[in-house]
């Protein structure tokens, strides 16, 4: 019985070291979730951005009839900046979206516990990095791939590894893998964004603009409406409220634009200490749980940003 | 270095922050008509590659100068609201003549 229980004890003790130690050696793959978490909402926010310029206009034409009464609302009234040959814009929106595919794609590789969802993320990430490297290459007219075939094939190869049966550790490797080889593609991308989306970009200020002219036509409506005698004192109140809120949508418009630029440069920062810790076979360290926080802050800051800017 | 985007901006900008300041309900209406006329030239020349070497791009970029200051004046004195009116027409027809968007120059 002593010996029983003895042999017993080695055994669980045995099996309980072996745990702790494949626990210990496993590597967490949290921190890639919480990147792709916060890239993917960033990315949302980011495309929100570029439709504001869209959408903004064609709130500013609506107002400007609204408040003139001497004009009635044309096709024109309704059309924003996409229609017609905006199609720099809209290469824009493609890079931006595959960006945003990729980090998804990556979140849901690093959650995948069965193999069919392997599998998907595994296309998704090769459709979204393919996707990524056209779509640049069209909107920034350069000659080159930001992702060649044979960085690709590389990815694939890797997601190939992991099998049918998951394993932890081939599934780390896919993902050190595709992160390595798609820092290049993050870090183009990124810096296009951080670009292009900056507060005082072009965009930045045409939205901006487009804001500031509803408002003033919401005040050009008011004086109109309060010599009324059917104005009362509620309406009245009521309607200088909705200004004040346009008003701080226009004080708020370049912050977003700002919050936005910084997300995209965070990204490329999370991204690069991801690659940097995998290369040491790692998943996580100091920078990267810095810098993935950063960006995680950065993404809710411009969520709060573009609530505000919703027309009231 | 100045760029007929910037230029156009700028007198955007001056010239709503003299639409949010005036109660006068002809200059509300005058300046949303030119107001109006500049966006639809901004979102041109957001699309279009223009050629900075054109001529008529430097004149256009001297108008909106003009223009600018003209917007200025008007907000620190809201009794300048038609010369700020009539520079920022000129100069808009200056831009159209290098977007050749054939814009219906109001006032």
């Amino acid at each position: 019985m002593t010996r029983k229980a003895s042999r017993f004890s080695l055994f669980t003790l045995a099996f309980l070291t072996l745990l702790i130690a494949v626990s210990g050696c496993t590597p967490s793959l949290s921190e890639v979730q919480a990147f792709g978490n916060a890239s993917k909402a960033l990315g949302l926010s980011a495309r929100q951005a570029l439709e504001l310029s869209d959408s903004s206009t064609v709130d500013r034409q609506i107002y400007n009839v609204a408040a003139n009464k001497a004009v009635g609302p044309t096709e024109g009234t309704f059309t924003g900046l996409f229609s017609g040959h905006a199609a720099s814009l809209r290469l824009r929106l493609d890079v931006l979206d595959h960006l945003t595919n990729y980090a998804a794609a990556l979140e849901a590789l690093a959650a995948a516990d069965l193999s069919k969802d392997v599998d998907k993320a595994a296309t998704e990430l090769k459709g979204a990095l393919s996707g990524l490297s056209a779509s640049f290459k069209k909107a920034t007219n350069s000659g080159k791939d930001l992702v060649s075939e044979g960085e690709l094939n590389l990815i694939a190869a890797a997601v190939d590894a992991i099998g049918k049966g998951i394993i932890e550790y081939k599934k780390r490797e896919a993902v050190k893998a595709i992160i390595l080889q798609a820092d290049p593609a993050v870090q183009k991308a990124s810096q296009l964004l951080e670009r292009e989306l900056g507060k005082s970009s072009e965009l930045a200020t045409f939205v901006t603009a487009n804001i500031t002219n509803i408002q003033a036509q919401m005040q050009i409506g008011y004086n109109d409406e309060r010599t009324r005698a059917t104005s009362t004192f509620g309406e009245r109140l009521a309607a200088l409220r909705r200004i004040q809120a346009q008003a701080l949508a226009a004080h708020d418009a370049p912050n977003f634009f700002d919050d936005v630029s910084k997300g995209a440069a965070k990204m490329a920062k999370a991204h690069a200490a991801l690659k940097s810790a995998v290369q040491d076979n790692e998943f996580t360290s100091p920078e990267v749980i810095r810098s993935v926080n950063e960006l995680i802050a950065i993404a809710k800051s411009v969520q709060k940003f573009h609530e505000s800017l919703q027309p009231r | 270095m100045p760029t007929l985007r910037g230029n156009i901006s700028d007198v955007v900008n001056t010239l709503q922050k003299v639409l949010l300041n005036t109660t006068v309900a002809q200059d509300q209406i005058e300046l949303s008509k030119i107001i109006n006329v500049y966006f639809i030239l901004w979102q041109q020349v957001i699309l279009d590659q223009i050629d900075k070497n054109d001529p008529d791009y430097k004149a256009a970029l001297d108008e909106l100068d003009d223009a600018e200051s003209a917007a200025k004046s008007a907000l620190k004195d809201l009794k300048k609201v038609v010369n700020a009116i009539s520079r920022a027409t000129d100069a808009a027809k200056a831009v159209d003549k290098v977007v050749n968007l054939a814009v219906k120059i109001i006032p």
